[in-house]
This record gives structure tokens, C-alpha cells and sequence, in this order.
């Protein structure tokens, strides 16, 4: 295809940016919209520089100090307070938004493409492929997330990347039952026979005509599912089975707070806080992108625009 | 004219599964055999059912026959592979029924046209947009709609673009499966002239499916009633309107809507005894007997073969068979 | 058989759709009179309007349509002034409606059976047994082979034919006075259309019906209708007498459809389009809505739309062409 695109690539790229053009301004009408925008951005800023722009060491025990610093209430100083070793709670919870951030990163990256390829591989060839594909990831369903997750992570040595790894395989089912279902539905239109007859083969097909139409409903649950990512892992370290001391997970911060709760109530509403935040800032983003991702939207947008300039 | 495609014994059946066992056999296309002729356009009509959406797939090979063979210029199209098949992808190609499914609604119209190009690995010009330009002026579009989705056109307009992209790959043989059904009458008339006009500067070969058939009869050289799977009248458009033999035949001309008062109340109704009958469990011996006026014993024992009773006039029916 | 007692009359009916690119005028002055007894057809290609007046006539226009203003006068009632609760008793039993789609006008859940005795019991006091059996008496009127069985079969055990058998012997459950159908045959084989047409109109000559047809098919039109109205976006833009229609069509418009219909009893070399395509119905052109595709345009017809006047017996036409000089009002 290289080939034939070298002409008018520029034409058609002004195209898909003028769409693009549309589906920011669609976002920016939805008040959840922005207001999961603005959580979600804010997530991952923090996720890539909290450790560089943290005020304190959040590792770093210093003894000396310890007694004198140790369980201090919010402050200027320490806006989130400080927990028991004397660590400033802020920094640590800046630093901990990298993990989850990065948790759900490489859970979504594992789960997604396995769920693609399996979803349209058994989609669009039906048949036995399609049922044995289908029970596996039945096996895999019939058992509640969490509880599959704690038991893989149980199975491996504790720590952050084990549950990374149990949720991963806990996570790409649900993509394959999505992917499945639109693939069913895409298979029967035209414009895929049109491409059997046009002599593409199967792998073409699935890739430049099938994915392209099935990929709506995954960019949601995406979205969505990075905040329940978040979600299950902090869970997991929660019960002490993911992040271990001294990582500053959040999951494991509200686990080290509970002792500590209420008197000290800074130390398990702080990252508890930060959990709920982010989680509620991908649900409404993924809940507008839906929205944005429809084509009847940006015409109404684009009609509307288009009636104001005359 | 010269025989340009030979159908021999062509057969396809659909499995009806429940669960893990075959429950039976949809007999979609039933041991069909004629020919079409280079240049003319062969038209095939018959109810929903029939089959002739599945013989016209089978002939471009889409999907792949249960038995039987269809010699396209003289070879076996069901036995070409790699390099032949692409080739013969070239020389046929099909436009589809409904305007709305089929084009990817992800992709521009450019988009659309280069990849028939590029696909059937046909000659790629030096300036691939002026060739997709004047492909889409030959099918009354223009340069304008170059960067434009789908739904950004109308039914009639879509199905010039599926038009143009058969057109891309320089076929000499499309099957046009009810190009105009889901269009409106004025629109229809455009898109007819539209293939007509093209036939007359390319000499395509068309096989016309239809329902509808005032339509078939205004595009088709020559026509072949379909039921159950089987042709049960194959003859020259004017002779098959003028002289129905075969009984479903006579009863589907007598149901046609014709727009003239003086004329359509006036004619005598024939009407079929009872349901049109399921394609899975098809009756015995001839498939039109439960429903034929003139059903005899032998129709319900025997099929009988599609016979020339005529010249050029072929039917398969007991009532013309002597001994 | 033709009474001229008028049935229905529609006044200056304009229906309007609020769509996100603009307002549709989907019916923009219609007036239209059906008498007692006869076959009307109400004729036009996609986006003329034929189902929504249909639909207006009922007040089951869907949002974001809505009707704008207009009456419509059946047998003496304005629809239009008429409460929800009244409208509702003669929908479906004054006013029998039959849709293009038997498979969505039938509830999958339910039998057939239950359906239709839920139509009669719906607008009778009847016992739930009593109108059971109607239920059977109205499937043999429809001719629906095994009818007892069928009474007991959901939807999706039924061929279309007879699914659309199911929904006539609804709507005549109640000896409508009016039977609307819109676009009734469509969607099946043309032998099943025949049966259903022949169907259609003997129940209306066994029941004194009135018939509405709405349709593109202008083969049916000129087998089963007495009169015809021919729609152009949104507009009437001639009525006539059947075999006056498209023994001597008037309008530019009705000309150019019989020219593009190919007849299957002539040879027809070739196929004459008419010009153009139907315009979007949110930028209608000025002046006579036609007039961009009509090959008689005149500099009057860009400026002015014609109204609808009786230029023969009973022969309506909306075009300039046939004006001579001012008109003072349209008779209608």
C-alpha cells in the first residue's frame, strides 16, 4: 500500500485531522468530559515527574528525625502529613501515581492486543477455532477478577510486578469477548465480501477492514478499564499481595494507614483520595469518549458550526 | 457470439448446523449448468430462496462450490491459485446489492478504488489520483468526492463508486447482484444506463440478478428462471416474456407489477397453490410440483431436465417432454 | 361503488423535523380528500413525505418530528383537536394502520394469536376467550393456511407473507372505516405481493373499506387504486384518476417516473432519467421545488411555487406550465 499512498497522503491527512479537530471539540462540550480530561492528563503528569518534583525522599527513612516527624497531621509543610517512619505522605503519594500509572500501562498493553488478535481470529473464522477460543476465555470469565488475580498472585513471589502479571492474566478476556462480538457483526457487511472478492487475504481483511471497525468499543473500555486497573492492583497490595514496602504504592499506603485510622486519618485518606480521583477521572473520560468516537456527534457539531458561520 | 462462460454441473449446499451435527442441507444451488456468452448480459431472476445470489458468487468465486465446475475462457476458475486466481480476480468482478454495507465506511473514496488497484496487483499508473479521478468521471462522479467517506453520499452515489471500483481493475466480466434494488426508481434508471453505457464502450459481460423483472427484461440479453436452486426456464428476454412455458414462470409473469391501468386489470392472475416451500427439505421429483397447476404423477417421482424445446428456449418441465 | 361523501380530508397538513443539520420539512402543505370507498394512492420516491402523512394522520409522527399545523377531518372529527385518550380509540379500530415491515410490527415475545386478541380486546368489552375465537375467524378471512396453529406460533416461526397476513387480520379486526398501508409489500417476493394485494383488496370490497396506499411501485398503484396523488418533496404535485394519471401524467415530475419504470410488455430501449438528483430537503430550492431537474423550467418556476389546480375532471396539477396568467385561489 506504501506505494500508492506517496501522492495524496497529504490530502487525506488534512481529513483525518479536521476529524480529529471535531473530536476534541465534541470532548470539550461534556462538563465530564473535561473534568475527566483534566484528572486523567493530571494523572499521568504526575505519574511521569511526581518522583523529580517530590519535596521529600519518599524512600528514605531518616532516624534521627523520626520521632520528632513521625504521624504529623496535615501542614504546610507536609500538606498530606507525615506516616510513621516520618516520611512526608505527599511525596510519597506523588511517587506512587508512577506505579499504577505504570501497572496499568503494561496490563492494557499485554491485554489488549491478545484480545484483539484472539477476538478477531475467532470472529472472523467461526467454526471450532471459535469455540475453543470462546471456552478458554469462558474458563477464564466464569472466575471474578479479583479473586483469579489474588490467586495467581499468591502463586508468585509478593511483589509489584507479580501482581501486574496476575491481573494481566486476569484482564484479556473481557477484550476478546468485545472484539468478538462488533467482529461477528462486521463480518457480515459488504464491504468485507467486497474484499474477498478483490482476491485480499484473510490477514489483510481482518487488519485493514475488520479492526478498523471493531476498535470503537475498545478504545472505551480502555479507557475505562485503566481506572479499574488502578483499582484492582492498589486492591492487591491493599491485602498485601502486589507492591511491598518500601514501594509507595497507594493501595499499600492505605494498607500501612488502617492501623493509624481514625486518630491519624491523613495517612489512609490521602492515597485513598488519590485512588478514587484517578479511577473517576478515566471513568468519565472513557464514558465521554464514547460520545466522541461516534460520527453522528461531530456531525451535529460540524452542521451546528457550519449554520453559525453563514 | 463465442462461449465465454461454461457452468457444468455447479452445486452448492449449506450445511443447517445445531449445535455439533448437521441437521441437513440447504440446496442453495442444485446441479446448474448453461453458458454465458462474451459480451451479452445474462440475466437471472427468481424469488428470495432460489439461489441466484449464491450462483452469482459461485461464479466469481467468493465462496467455493460443493461440486460441479465453471470454465471461465476456457479454464477451471475453481482450480487456479496464487498468481492465475489474482489474475482472474482482474478480469471478474461484482457490484453488490446494497450501497449502504458496501464500502468500508472507514475509508475515503481514493481509499476505496486503489486498493481494488492494488489488490488485484493490476497496473498501477504513474499518477495513481488523475487514473482514480477519471474513473470516477467515467461513472458521473468527480474529483471533488476524491476525499469524501462514505456517508457522505447518497445511495445513488454509493453505488457509482462500487461501480468504479469494479471498473478499477479492467474487468471483462461483472456480476451485478440487484445493483438497483435499493435505490429509487429514478435513481435506478441512471445507474442502468450507467452499466449499459459502460457494456457499449467496454463490451462487459454481466450476469444481472434480480427480482425485479421489468429490470432484468430492459438489461438482459438472455434470462434464466430460478427455482429452488435450479433453472427452470433459460431463453432471449422478448421470448421469455412473450411465450412462458414453465408454469412458475407463467405465474411470476402474471404477478409483475406493470404500470398500465388498461393492462394489469385486465390480465388474468395464475396463482400457485399454497407457501413458497423451505430450500432445506425441497420437495421430491420436480420442486414446483406441490404448488403447479399442472402437476402430474411423473412430476412427483422424477426432476425433469432443462431441455431445449426451442431454439434457444430451454425448460425444465414434464409438460413439454414427449415419452 | 364511489360514493362522493369525503372520508378524510387533510388541510394545509405541514409536518417539520428538528434534525441536528438543519429542519426538515418533511410535509409542507398538503391537502388531499379521499371519498368513501375508493383505492387512494398516495405515490412519491424516498424523502417525499408519503409515510409521514400517513403517520400525521394518526398523530404517530415521531420526534423530532412534529406537526406544525394542518387538519385533518375524518368523517366530520379533526384529528388534530381530538385528546390522546380519543385519537387512541379510533387508532386501530376507525383507523387500521398495516406498516412496511411485518417483522417489527409484530412483538416477538407474544403469539400471534395473543397478539390479535389483544387488538379486538384492546377497543371492545369482550371476554379474552370471545375475542380468542375471533382470533381464528380473522386468520381463514386472511387465508392463512393451518390457521389454528398458526394461532399459537410466534412471529419468528412465520414466513413474511404471512406475518403481514397476521398484521391485516389485525387491523381489520375492528372493521376499520380506513385501512392505511404503508408500503405493504415491499419487503416481499413478488408472488407474495400479488397474493397480499389481491388480499388487501378483497377485504376491502368485503368490508367496505376505504383504502389508503402509500407506495413507490407504480405497478401496483395501477393495478389496485382508484385514485393517485403524486408526492415531490413534501408537496402534492398532481392527483388524477388512475388511468388518467398515466394515460396523460401532467407534471414534469410524474412523466419523468412513468419514463423511468421500465414496462416489461414493451421493449424499452432505452431508460429515461430524470435529471439530476432529489435535493437535500433541508436547502429546497426556491420557487417550485422541482424545477432544477424539470425539463420545461420556465423563469416563473425558479421565483414561485405553483399551486395545486383542477386543470381536468378531477385532474390536479402544481405546475406553472399549465397557468395561465394569475391564479386567484386553488380549487380544490
Amino acid at each position: 500500500m506504501s506505494r500508492l499512498r506517496m501522492l495524496p497522503s497529504s490530502k487525506l491527512n488534512s481529513r483525518k485531522i479536521s476529524e480529529l479537530n471535531l473530536m476534541f471539540k465534541v470532548l470539550m462540550r461534556s462538563p465530564t468530559g473535561i473534568i475527566g480530561l483534566i484528572l486523567t492528563i493530571s494523572f499521568i503528569m504526575i505519574g511521569i515527574i511526581g518522583p523529580y518534583v517530590a519535596p521529600y525522599d519518599p524512600i528514605l527513612i531518616d532516624f534521627s528525625k523520626m520521632d520528632k516527624l513521625r504521624l504529623l497531621p496535615p501542614s504546610l509543610d507536609h500538606p498530606f502529613g507525615t506516616d510513621e517512619f516520618g516520611r512526608d505522605i505527599f511525596s510519597r503519594v506523588l511517587s506512587g501515581a508512577r506505579v499504577s500509572l505504570l501497572a496499568a500501562i503494561v496490563v492494557l498493553s499485554i491485554s489488549i492486543p491478545i484480545g484483539l488478535a484472539l477476538g478477531l481470529i475467532a470472529g472472523y473464522y467461526g467454526g471450532i477455532i471459535d469455540e475453543v477460543i470462546m471456552r478458554i476465555t469462558d474458563i477464564f470469565l466464569a472466575f471474578p477478577g479479583l479473586v483469579l488475580a489474588i490467586a495467581f498472585s499468591a502463586a508468585f513471589k509478593p511483589g509489584i510486578w507479580s501482581a501486574i502479571l496476575a491481573v494481566s492474566l486476569v484482564w484479556w478476556p473481557s477484550y476478546v469477548r468485545v472484539v468478538r462480538a462488533q467482529v461477528l457483526q462486521v463480518r457480515e457487511a459488504l464491504f468485507v465480501e467486497a474484499a474477498r472478492a478483490l482476491g485480499l487475504s484473510p490477514v489483510k481483511i481482518m487488519i485493514k477492514h475488520i479492526l478498523p471497525n471493531v476498535i470503537t468499543p475498545v478504545i472505551v473500555l480502555a479507557t475505562l478499564d485503566f481506572g479499574s486497573v488502578i483499582i484492582v492492583t492498589s486492591s492487591l497490595s491493599f491485602i498485601g499481595l502486589g507492591a511491598q514496602p518500601p514501594t509507595p504504592e497507594w493501595g499499600r499506603l492505605v494498607a500501612d494507614g488502617r492501623a493509624y485510622f481514625p486518630e491519624k486519618w491523613w495517612y489512609v485518606f490521602f492515597p485513598g483520595l488519590a485512588i478514587f480521583l484517578t479511577s473517576l477521572g478515566w471513568n468519565l473520560l472513557g464514558d465521554s469518549l464514547r460520545d466522541v468516537l461516534d460520527p453522528k456527534y461531530r456531525r451535529r457539531l460540524e452542521f451546528k458550526e457550519r449554520r453559525e458561520e453563514k | 457470439m463465442k462461449p465465454f462462460i461454461e457452468v457444468k454441473n455447479l452445486t452448492k449446499f449449506f450445511p443447517v448446523k445445531a449445535l455439533f451435527f448437521t441437521k441437513g442441507w440447504v440446496r442453495a444451488v442444485d446441479n446448474v449448468s448453461f453458458t454465458i456468452f462474451k459480451g451479452e448480459t445474462f440475466g437471472l431472476v427468481g424469488e428470495s430462496g432460489c439461489g441466484k445470489t449464491t450462483l452469482g458468487r459461485l461464479l466469481i468465486r467468493l465462496i467455493e462450490p460443493t461440486s460441479g465446475t465453471v470454465y471461465f475462457d476456457g479454464v477451471n476458475i475453481y482450480s487456479l491459485k496464487g498468481k492465475d486466481l489474482r489474475e482472474f480476480r482482474k478480469r471478474a468482478q461484482i457490484v453488490f446489492q446494497d450501497p449502504y454495507s458496501s464500502l468500508n465506511p472507514r475509508m475515503v473514496v481514493f481509499d476505496i478504488i486503489a486498493e481494488a488497484i492494488e489488490a488485484t496487483h493490476a497496473k498501477i499508473p504513474i499518477n495513481i489520483e488523475d487514473h482514480i479521478v477519471s474513473l470516477l468521471e467515467q461513472v458521473g462522479l468527480s474529483k471533488e468526492h476524491l476525499y469524501r467517506y462514505p456517508h457522505e453520499f447518497s445511495g445513488g452515489q454509493r453505488q457509482r463508486i462500487a461501480i468504479a471500483r469494479a471498473l478499477a481493475v479492467n474487468p471483462e466480466f461483472i456480476v451485478l447482484d440487484e445493483p438497483t434494488s435499493a435505490l429509487d426508481v429514478s435513481v435506478q434508471a441512471q445507474i442502468l444506463n450507467l452499466l449499459k453505457d459502460l457494456q457499449k464502450k467496454y463490451g462487459f459481460t454481466y450476469l444481472f440478478i434480480s427480482h425485479d423483472l421489468a429490470v432484468v427484461k430492459y438489461m438482459s440479453h438472455r434470462i434464466a428462471v430460478m427455482y429452488l436452486g435450479k433453472i427452470v426456464e433459460l431463453a432471449r428476454s422478448e421470448e421469455l416474456f412473450e411465450r412462458p412455458l414453465h408454469p412458475y414462470t407463467q405465474i411470476l409473469l402474471s404477478a409483475i407489477p406493470i404500470p398500465d391501468p388498461k393492462i394489469v386489470r385486465t390480465r388474468k392472475r395464475l396463482k400457485p397453490k399454497g407457501e413458497p416451500p423451505s430450500p432445506i427439505n425441497p420437495p421430491t421429483g420436480c420442486r414446483f410440483h406441490p404448488r403447479c397447476p399442472y402437476a402430474m404423477t411423473k412430476c412427483r417421482v422424477s426432476e425433469p431436465p432443462l431441455v431445449e424445446i426451442e431454439r434457444d428456449h430451454y425448460v425444465a418441465c414434464w409438460k413439454y417432454v414427449k415419452g | 361503488m364511489k360514493e362522493n361523501k369525503v372520508l378524510l380530508k387533510i388541510e394545509d397538513l405541514k409536518v417539520y423535523f428538528n434534525t441536528y443539520a438543519g429542519v426538515v420539512k418533511a410535509v409542507d402543505g398538503v391537502d388531499l380528500s379521499i371519498f368513501h370507498g375508493e383505492s387512494f394512492a398516495l405515490v412519491g420516491e424516498t424523502g417525499c413525505g408519503k409515510s409521514t402523512v400517513a403517520r400525521a394522520i394518526l398523530r404517530l409522527v415521531p420526534p423530532p418530528g412534529r406537526i406544525v399545523s394542518g387538519r385533518i377531518i375524518f368523517d366530520g372529527i379533526d384529528l388534530m383537536k381530538l385528546p390522546e385518550d380519543k385519537l387512541r380509540e379510533i387508532r386501530g379500530s376507525m383507523i387500521a394502520y398495516i406498516c412496511q415491515d411485518p417483522t417489527s410490527a409484530l412483538d416477538p415475545l407474544f403469539t400471534c394469536g395473543y397478539q390479535i386478541a389483544e387488538t379486538i380486546v384492546s377497543h371492545n368489552s369482550i371476554k379474552w376467550n370471545d375475542a380468542w375465537n375471533k382470533s381464528l375467524k380473522l386468520l381463514l378471512h386472511v387465508a392463512i393456511p393451518e390457521a389454528k396453529k398458526r394461532l399459537r406460533n410466534f412471529p419468528h416461526e412465520l414466513s413474511g407473507g404471512m406475518k403481514q397476513r397476521v398484521v391485516i387480520s389485525m387491523s381489520i379486526s375492528n372493521n376499520p372505516k380506513l385501512l392505511i398501508a404503508d408500503e405493504p409489500t415491499t419487503a416481499l417476493d413478488v408472488t407474495i405481493q400479488a397474493q397480499i394485494m389481491d388480499l388487501i383488496k378483497s377485504l376491502k370490497d368485503k368490508y367496505n373499506m376505504t383504502l389508503l396506499l402509500i407506495t413507490h411501485n407504480l405497478g401496483l398503484v395501477a393495478e389496485y387504486c382508484d385514485r393517485v396523488a403524486v408526492m415531490y418533496l413534501g408537496k402534492i404535485v398532481e392527483v388524477a384518476d388512475v388511468y388518467e394519471l398515466f394515460e396523460r401524467p401532467l407534471h414534469p415530475y410524474t412523466q419523468g417516473l412513468l419514463r423511468a419504470v421500465p414496462n416489461p410488455l414493451k421493449k424499452v430501449e432505452r431508460l429515461y432519467p430524470i435529471a439530476g438528483m432529489i435535493p437535500s430537503p433541508i436547502n429546497l430550492p426556491p420557487g417550485c421545488r422541482f424545477h432544477p431537474r424539470c425539463p420545461y423550467v420556465m423563469d416563473r418556476c425558479k421565483v414561485s411555487e405553483p399551486p395545486l389546480v383542477e386543470i381536468g375532471q378531477g385532474h390536479y396539477v402544481a405546475c406553472w406550465k399549465y397557468v395561465k396568467g394569475e391564479v386567484h385561489e386553488a380549487i380544490h
